[in-house]
């Protein structure tokens, strides 16, 4: 089982690499946003994992924080950029939150 | 029996995870890079997800496991469309095979 613990956790620090390379690259802010909120997807895969290793359950809770923070974050950086570029076009905002 | 039924699910979660970052990183605009990222990132994580109820058989935690799968079912295709809208609004580039745009046709009438 310890074997395939870390096995799982280098193919998830590869992936978190590879995450952040797009992180640092992006051209545009959506990029960012994307990446961000996948790292945080991965770092969540990482608790799970770390929490049936050390055999403490508890850090499951923190999974479901890190979650919700994570969609945050790409959501209003998303409403951010909608909004920088209406008002920047001079068009009206509506009714976007 | 459990053991290796656990195994297979976080290692076929973790693949999943790294092939999506490997399309993050190689596809050609924002549009395609949120859709590598998003559908299959939630499959991986459901696969660790099950993963971690299995090995735990706990029925709180394993209540707790399926609500995070319920909350990434909803939230990440919520997020990649609030950005997705974003992203065309900011008219950001689309690779140059893409020739479709139904957003901009139905703007335009």
């Amino acid at each position: 089982m310890n074997t395939i613990f870390i096995i799982v956790d280098v193919l998830l620090l590869l992936s978190l690499v590879l995450v952040t390379i797009r992180l640092l690259r992006g051209p545009t802010l959506a990029d960012r946003a994307v990446a961000s909120d996948q790292l945080a997807l991965r770092v969540v895969a990482l608790i799970a994992v770390h929490s049936m290793v050390t055999d403490q359950p508890f850090l499951v809770d923190l999974v479901i924080v890190t979650a919700i923070v994570g969609f945050l974050s790409m959501a209003v950086i998303g409403i951010y950029i909608e909004r920088i570029v209406r008002r920047k076009r001079g068009e009206e905002i509506g009714d976007v939150l | 029996m459990t053991e290796v039924l656990i195994g297979v699910l976080l290692l076929v979660g973790a693949l999943i995870m790294v092939l999506a970052s490997v399309g993050l990183l190689r596809f050609g605009d924002v549009y395609l890079r949120m859709h590598a990222g998003t559908k299959a990132s939630t499959l991986g994580i459901g696969f660790i997800m099950i993963g971690a109820a299995l090995y735990f058989t706990d029925a709180l935690l394993t209540i707790k496991l399926i609500a995070l799968g319920a909350i990434y079912f909803f939230t990440a295709p919520t997020g990649a469309q609030v950005l997705a809208r974003a992203a065309h609004i900011a008219r950001t580039p689309t690779v140059k095979e893409t020739w479709i745009d139904e957003f901009a046709d139905s703007q335009r009438e």
